[in-house]
């Protein structure tokens, strides 16, 4: 069972990341390649909240909320609105996410900091497996989230909005919705979320500025296993790539770790191409 | 009419001669008043190296303060040219082309790592500079081919064999590796095997992608096999994953951690920042140099760290200072040759009276051999301590 847990749990790390793409995904149909290095800079306000300010846990996640929020904002606003087509934007927030890892690195230094978490780091035993309080937390959290975003996109009007921007940006603009507007709350909720998820993620891994590398392409992979702009797609996607990635590094070795990744998401694509939960977009021309 | 041309002819001549001789004394220094010029890799932002790079030119800063403040190699001045490439290999060897080609430089040391020491060791080769190599590079042990290069840090052997004692000391017979994926770390466990397997110790090996975010698979594959020891290589964040892995599993075992593991600040830090103290470390020991060990330290290096000191903070652990060491055993060889020519100062390396009696720090000495070019220490001079606060690059001050 202390496998599966830890597959589990860092199947929801890359879950998280996936969510963070998913949601500009449906909002924009554009990629935000920095949304690893918005999670990374969570886990370091995280760091900074609880030891260097000492603040309680309240306040360091409204803090890194907060200070995500900002730069997501900020990201919004010179590496996504000046650019017009979404593949220039793959670029530009590709740099943006190069910036804060250098950022990180100037303010917080290059070694791993140990971020504590607000319950303890006593290991806890469920059904004869061993497992952090952190690591049920992370699968919870990416769980509730998915199902929280998923009933506001289904049943709260500013949700339906976001999905009608999604499918077809002119009808929304002629049904009254404000789609510049809307495209950045979404990313300012990105932040939002990219500020808690930092704080969930950095007592697991450690904050320390080479964090964001390693989430984003196996962030982006579980999106791609899971379908594109669909979250239980990428929940499933996050923790089939973890359990893969435990049960191979035990049983076959570390080397052969990310070309199970790999080749599971050739699977995937080959038998379903939008990926599991992905959906083709039929339109009459 | 004869004697005003001849005298006018005399006169041109002169006047030639003063011009010329003026001339060569102008822009460019005279041969014998030209500093001794070490080039070495430098930056202030090497990743997750930073510390060590910074580290390692803080030494040798220093050591060049040291050699000039006793007269310099042979009466001239040493003078540092610091590359900064960052350790980016393409740029360090882009600042050395263009250095050789402003003003060849008479010796080269590198300070973080071994991809600089790769990508530059042929062109040093070509151009008969001296190097003294702490990546301990493949390329720079290989004495028929390249004469003038010379490692610094100790060979894996020496790391390795550091062991036994503890091995023999604790009745250890079923030992596991656990060790990354980065060229040194396959290499340490390729030669771990072999040495403790050829020792007749049962050995299980494992390696770990230093990218991952979990070890649980990695340590559970081990303690699967039932070991008495462990013993672990790796730098960063894997260490403390690596850490908390055991602790999640619950696996009560000796740990003894490589000098890598000794470099990372989290197993010698205090909490919060660090897991001094924590449940993590409470089987752990680290291989340290006695250098390293404040209680076997040497005169030598406690000079060598109040040096140090002044040029600025040791943020990394005093196996980073190998720099020191290279630059007085430059001096110490240059002044023995009574020459700077690199062939004799190379010669003069080998010389027991010579890396014996350097002033260096790190190590006492360097017995360098013509067939082998790393320093054949013994073993002794690596032990393992119990984590510690790393204070001015020591473990084991008063104030941990």
């Amino acid at each position: 069972m202390t496998l599966i847990y830890a597959g589990l749990s860092l199947g929801a790390v890359y879950a998280l990341v996936a969510i963070g793409y998913n949601i500009v995904f449906i909002a924009s149909h554009s990629f935000n390649f920095a949304q690893a290095q918005l999670m990374m800079i969570g886990a370091f306000v995280t760091y900074t909240g609880y030891v260097t300010f000492k603040l309680p846990t309240v306040a360091v996640l409204a803090l890194a909320m907060v200070v995500v929020a900002v730069l997501s904002a900020i990201e919004e606003r010179i590496a996504i609105r000046p650019v017009s087509d979404h593949q220039t934007q793959l670029i530009t927030t590709l740099g943006f996410g190069t910036i804060l890892t250098g950022v990180a690195q100037l303010i917080w230094g290059t070694q791993p900091l140990q971020v504590p978490f607000f319950a303890g780091a006593e290991v806890l035993t469920i059904l004869g497996g061993r497992v952090f309080p952190v690591e049920v937390a992370l699968v919870v959290f990416a769980v509730a989230l998915v199902v929280a975003i998923t009933f506001y996109t289904r049943r709260r009007m500013g949700g339906l909005a976001v999905v009608a921007m999604s499918q077809d940006e002119e009808a929304a603009t002629l049904r009254g919705i404000d789609v510049r507007m809307l495209a950045f709350a979404a990313f300012a909720v990105t932040g939002v979320l990219g500020g808690l998820m930092g704080a969930a993620i950095g007592p697991k891994t450690f904050a320390v500025a080479s964090l964001g590398a390693a989430l984003a392409i196996k962030g982006f992979v579980a999106l791609a296993i899971g379908g594109f702009g669909s979250m239980y797609g990428g929940l499933l996607g996050g923790f089939a790539i973890g359990l893969v990635e435990q049960y191979v590094a035990r049983y076959l070795g570390s080397n052969f770790t990310n070309l199970s990744v790999f080749v599971l998401l050739l699977l995937v694509l080959m038998i379903r191409p939008t990926g599991l939960f992905g959906r083709v977009q039929e339109r009459t021309v | 009419m004869k004697r005003r041309l001849r005298l006018l002819v005399g006169l041109a001549a002169v006047g030639s001669m003063v011009m010329t001789a003026c001339g060569g004394s102008g822009d460019e220094p005279q041969a014998d008043s030209a500093p001794y010029k070490i080039m070495i890799s430098a930056g202030s932002d090497a990743g997750g190296q930073t510390d060590q790079l910074t580290t390692g030119v803080i030494s040798a800063r220093a050591a060049v303060k040291v050699v000039n403040d006793a007269g310099g190699i042979n009466g001239k001045p040493v003078e540092l040219i610091e590359s900064p490439d960052n350790a980016d290999p393409q740029k360090a060897l882009s600042n050395l082309r263009a250095q050789i080609a402003k003003d060849r430089p008479d010796a080269y040391l590198v300070a973080s790592g071994s991809n600089v020491s790769t990508a530059v060791a042929g062109i040093l080769r070509q151009n008969e500079i001296i190097f003294l190599d702490s990546g301990n590079s493949a390329d720079t042990n290989k004495p028929a081919e390249n004469p003038y290069a010379f490692h610094l840090a100790a060979p894996f052997k020496t790391v390795v064999e550091g062991y036994l004692p503890q091995f023999e000391q604790n009745g250890y017979k079923k030992i596991a590796v656990l060790h990354g994926n980065s060229a040194y770390a396959k290499q340490f466990g390729a030669l771990a095997e072999s040495v403790f397997t050829e020792k007749g110790y049962e050995t299980s090996v494992v390696e770990y992608d230093a990218k991952a975010l979990d070890m649980t698979a990695q340590i559970s594959a081990l303690q699967a096999k039932n070991p008495d020891v462990l013993v672990f290589n790796g730098y960063g964040a894997p260490v403390g994953l690596v850490l908390q892995g055991i602790t999640k599993l619950g696996w009560n075992v000796p740990i003894l951690g490589d000098t890598s593991v000794t470099s990372t600040p989290l197993v010698t830090t205090m909490p919060p920042d660090g897991l001094i103290g924590t449940p993590e470390t409470k089987n752990l020991k680290i291989e340290v140099t006695t250098s390293v060990n404040v209680a076997t330290a040497s005169e030598a290096t406690k000079k060598a760290i109040e040096a140090m000191k002044s040029m600025g903070e040791i943020k990394a652990s005093l196996n980073n200072c190998l720099n020191f060491d290279a630059v007085m055993l430059l001096a110490a060889a240059a002044n023995h040759a009574k020459s700077n020519d690199t062939k004799a100062v190379a010669d003069a390396l080998l010389l027991p009276e010579v890396n014996t009696k350097a002033g260096t720090a790190v190590y006492d000495t360097y017995p360098y051999t013509a067939d082998d070019h790393q320093p054949q220490l013994p073993i002794e001079t690596h032990t393992f301590v119990a984590p510690g606060v790393l204070k001015d690059g020591q473990i084991g001050s008063a104030e941990n």
